[in-house]
């Protein structure tokens, strides 16, 4: 009976084996918070902080950023501790102050008795008045690097507090989940950037050019769109921002339009919309000795789908070819408009001009890479708008 | 300078993984060899011995048995065979022997065994001709002289008569049905086969329902079964070549083959594997699929077993072996790839597109009656990041009551799922259907109200269920009901990765079987292009135009030009 007593063996110690090894990195997933969406404010104490701080919860920190943790599923117990009377059943807000993102996250263990995990943050809200204090690469450091947060997670900018963008009064409502819905209707409304997520960010950030982030405003109620901020490449700090009508026009230029409205007045004054059908942008750089002059063919189908002025008939070529003319001087004015904002006032090229450069001019674009935000500001764009209205709709009336 | 080359060598820790890596596949490996050689040795111990042994048995026991009985040759004196005879039958019960006189002149003796034998024959054929010696009734014939010849001649009209001067050759014939006529100036014994015994009617196959194509299936009988594959189709070339298995219990086993298709090569290895059989009794064709196996430590089956007569042609038609087994309608078919057992004849009745996507389908409910649970727990218990963030926020308050981890929540239901299973074979048909529910439904309705497991785990359990069903191969399923246990216990150790992990596991292991010399998963390793034309998707037929190559028949076109 000898091997059958060395075969029980060697099965009794491969169960062994097995019995042995744990479970790696286990970790149920109702034992674990998610964290969804985060704010970055400039550095202010929440009450909870407040009192945690007076009762002797306290670590050494510069209190530079004031982080908005936004948590699903909202737990029960903290339902006591939560001021923040317009939080709903689903999510909950937590904030914590300090100095360095990881740390600051690191700390939520040490309130919380479940962890967060990071792999389903869906937005990222940075606030301008902090935007304007810290570099925006200081600040997203940790969230590009850490292996947890995806890449997908969209970066967005707020008017007032990035705190305030994070609450949804109505319940049922995740207000991070909300806001990425938001950034997506790009293709009703062309007055929303083409969202920019992390790995898009982190391209840009560190070729060092100037960029735009979908900006946020908040009511008491609701959240909306509001134009857009600007960052400038080589100080990656907040230089201003640009309006929602000044962002239709900006997508104008960029070519990024895959829909949505344009808005004018006719002679007597009275309304008529257009509606994008198609868009295409193509801008051609010139270089004649040191001057860079640009030029930007927009050329664009629709159809005329509103117009207030009842007398006309809108099966008249003549009108239409009128309309046309108004929405062609329209978009130019708009586009100028822009044009000579991120020129003159700000100084930087957040249209996409450079990117053309360099694919048109490599050898040129290699000089004037370094400073691209001040050659661009010398440089003469024109804009060139080609309007076809192609119909009028359903209804010829 | 040194300090440079220094930082470059790994620690300590990184040095024992690599030995480890080293070390561990060779471990195994000579695990595994030496538990093949031990199985191996130990059969070809047997073997050998009893080649030797047996021969001499077949040999020499009779001519043992011959010197104790005093009587094997038929004896002069119808006597004395009677009487030689009649003190063997006395051992059996249920050996009749009916004494009558043939044309009212010789003595004659019918032995035949109670139940075994075909009575309408018996009477009619037999009895009735040799008493009235083949003359009209009433008028008995007396001029023929009753010899063998004029036996054989004129009087028995039966078809399947044959003769023999063995006494106890007999006794054994009698035992499998046949009827023996010892008739006085006879040298030798006639055996009438025509035995009944009593044989089931053809019908559908319960384990292998179709909606189109035969609905015949294999029965009990061997006759009947090799039958069926002669009415698929007129065709000389079809051999079937008779073996017995069994040392002390005798069964025929029948190895079926199309002459000019199959590989001689193979036919060679599967007769030599048969007759290495060495059993007192082989119940049931399971026995030698078991003992002519390649690997009996893998888990999938090297052997497809099928009561369709049309499947087993179509494999005949593609260069297989069938082994057909007296007494059971399961027959053997070999080699076998893994893509065999996820097909169904049904997939060339139909037309190719529907039978294309059917084919993904059950390909694909392998995989999910495999890989659902695991995924589950890999998903639950490791890989959030992977669920869409509305899924996640569901999937924690529906688990927000369940105090246990995935991996035993998934083992409580799929555990109960096996059971309820094997209990439904067992489970009296009128009770059936409704234990089912009970079981199915109420079950898993109270446990996800009690609290004790999560609603998704009850999809999760169901859908694995159901798909294991979709198999068309009872064996199969049960294969993968075991690796999914198996995926179950990785994904709980490592994940997704754990579940990775096991399903290159499962490949590799895959890669390396063998069936009867045909690689198991080919065409895909090693891949032949020419092949999955008939593999995951099936082409339409007027493109499958050869067999197939891995069969490396002799025949390899299916067109005459």
């Amino acid at each position: 009976m000898y091997p059958m007593k060395r075969q029980t063996l060697i099965a009794l110690s491969l169960l062994l084996m097995l019995s042995l090894t744990g479970c790696w990195g286990n970790k149920e997933i109702e034992e674990q918070t998610i964290l969804v969406g985060l704010g970055m404010d400039v550095a202010q104490r929440s009450s909870e902080e407040e009192q945690l701080a007076e009762s002797g919860s306290i670590y050494p920190r510069k209190e530079l950023v004031t982080l908005t943790f936004q948590i699903i599923p909202f737990q029960k117990r903290q339902v006591s501790s939560k001021s923040d009377k317009s939080s709903s059943d689903l999510y909950s807000n937590i904030q914590e102050t300090g100095d360095s993102i990881f740390q600051m996250i690191r700390q939520m263990a040490n309130r919380r008795s479940k962890p967060m995990m990071g792999h389903h943050v869906k937005v990222i809200v940075i606030s301008e008045e902090l935007a304007r204090k810290i570099e925006i690469d200081k600040l997203l450091k940790f969230v590009l690097r850490d292996n947890a947060i995806r890449p997908s997670c969209i970066v967005l900018m707020s008017k007032g507090k990035a705190s305030q963008v994070l609450v949804s009064n109505n319940s049922g409502e995740i207000p991070s989940l909300e806001l990425v819905g938001l950034v997506e209707n790009q293709g009703k409304s062309n007055n929303i950037l083409p969202s920019k997520n992390l790995t898009k960010l982190d391209g840009i950030i560190n070729s060092g050019s100037s960029f735009t982030l979908q900006n946020l405003a908040s009511s008491v109620d609701e959240v909306a769109v509001a134009g857009a901020s600007i960052i400038k490449g080589k100080t990656r700090k907040l230089v201003g921002s640009l309006s929602e009508w000044e962002v239709q026009a900006l997508s104008w230029i960029q070519g990024s339009v895959k829909g949505g409205v344009l808005k004018t007045i006719d002679q007597g004054g009275q309304t008529i919309t257009y509606e994008v059908i198609s868009e295409k942008t193509k801008i051609k750089s010139k270089v004649e000795g040191d001057k860079i002059s640009f030029e930007v063919n927009v050329k664009t189908i629709g159809r005329l789908i509103e117009n207030w002025d009842t007398r006309e008939s809108s099966e008249n070529e003549e009108y239409i070819r009128e309309v046309e003319k108004l929405f062609v001087r329209q978009l130019e004015d708009m586009m100028n408009d822009v044009i000579r904002k991120m020129r003159d006032t700000y100084h930087v090229d957040v249209g996409g001009f450079g990117d053309h450069f360099r694919i048109q001019h490599p050898k040129m674009w290699r000089k004037l890479e370094k400073d691209w935000d001040s050659a661009f500001t010398r440089s003469e764009v024109k804009c060139n708008v080609n309007l076809i209205i192609e119909d009028t709709g359903s209804s010829a009336k | 300078m040194w300090k440079v080359i220094v930082d470059h060598f790994p620690g300590w820790d990184v040095v024992l993984q690599a030995v480890m890596l080293l070390i561990l596949p060779i471990i195994f490996n000579y695990l595994f060899q030496w538990a093949h050689t031990n199985l191996r040795r130990r059969n070809s111990l047997k073997d050998s011995g009893n080649a030797g042994d047996k021969s001499n048995a077949a040999e020499n026991s009779s001519p043992h048995e011959q010197g104790q009985a005093d009587g094997q040759q038929v004896m002069e004196r119808y006597e004395d065979n009677l009487a030689w005879l009649k003190e063997r039958a006395t051992k059996h019960c249920d050996i009749h022997i009916r004494e009558f006189m043939v044309g009212g002149e010789n003595r004659a003796a019918l032995l035949y065994v109670d139940g075994l034998y075909d009575k309408t024959l018996v009477d009619t054929q037999v009895l009735e001709s040799l008493m009235n010696k083949g003359g009209e009734e009433g008028h008995p014939d007396d001029d023929i002289p009753v010899t063998k010849e004029n036996l054989l001649n004129l009087i028995l009209p039966i078809s399947q008569v044959s003769d023999t001067h063995q006494l106890h050759q007999v006794v054994e014939d009698i035992l499998t049905g046949t009827v023996a006529l010892l008739v006085e100036g006879v040298e030798e014994v006639l055996m009438l086969s025509g035995s009944a015994g009593n044989s089931r009617a053809i019908e559908e196959p319960v384990s292998e329902g179709l909606l189109r194509g035969p609905r015949t299936g294999f029965t009990e009988t061997l006759s009947e079964n090799t039958a069926l594959l002669r009415r698929h189709g007129r065709n000389e070339s079809l051999r079937m070549t008779k073996f017995k298995v069994g040392s002390r219990v005798k069964k025929d086993l029948i190895v079926a083959y199309v002459e000019d298709i199959a590989n001689s090569e193979l036919v060679d290895e599967v007769i030599h594997r048969i007759e290495a059989i060495d059993l007192d009794y082989v119940a049931e064709s399971g026995y030698v699929e078991q003992l002519i196996e390649d690997n009996s430590f893998s888990l999938f089956q090297q052997v497809q077993s099928t009561e369709r007569p049309d499947r087993v042609i179509g494999a005949l038609m593609e260069g297989r072996v069938a082994l057909l087994l007296d007494g059971t309608p399961f027959v053997l078919i070999v080699p076998v790839t893994f893509s065999m057992l996820l097909q169904s004849p049904e997939d060339y009745y139909e037309r190719w597109i529907p039978a294309t996507l059917l084919r993904l389908l059950r390909f694909f409910t392998a995989f999910l009656a495999v890989f659902t649970p695991a995924i589950y727990i890999s998903f639950i218990s490791y890989n959030q990041g992977l669920i869409p963030t509305e899924l996640v926020v569901t999937i924690i308050e529906s688990r927000q009551s369940v105090p246990f981890p995935s991996i035993i929540e998934a083992l409580i239901m799929e555990i109960s799922i096996e059971i309820l299973r094997e209990a439904g074979i067992r489970l009296p048909k009128p009770i059936g259907p409704a234990m089912g529910i009970v079981g199915g439904l109420i079950i898993g309705d109270a446990a996800v109200n009690a609290g004790i497991i999560s609603p998704f785990l009850v999809i999760v359990v169901a859908v694995t269920a159901i798909s294991s069903f979709a198999i068309p191969s009872y064996s199969t399923g049960i294969t993968l009901r075991i690796l999914r246990f198996l995926a179950m216990f990785c994904a709980a150790f490592l994940g997704l990765y754990g579940t990775v992990l096991f399903f290159i596991l499962v490949c590799s292991h895959v890669a390396r079987l063998k069936s009867f010399g045909v690689p198991y998963v080919s065409p895909m390793s090693p891949f032949r292009w020419n092949d999955w034309k008939d593999f995951i998707v099936r082409m339409p037929l007027k493109v499958m135009n050869r067999r197939p190559i891995m069969m490396k028949t002799k025949d390899s076109s299916r067109r005459d030009k």
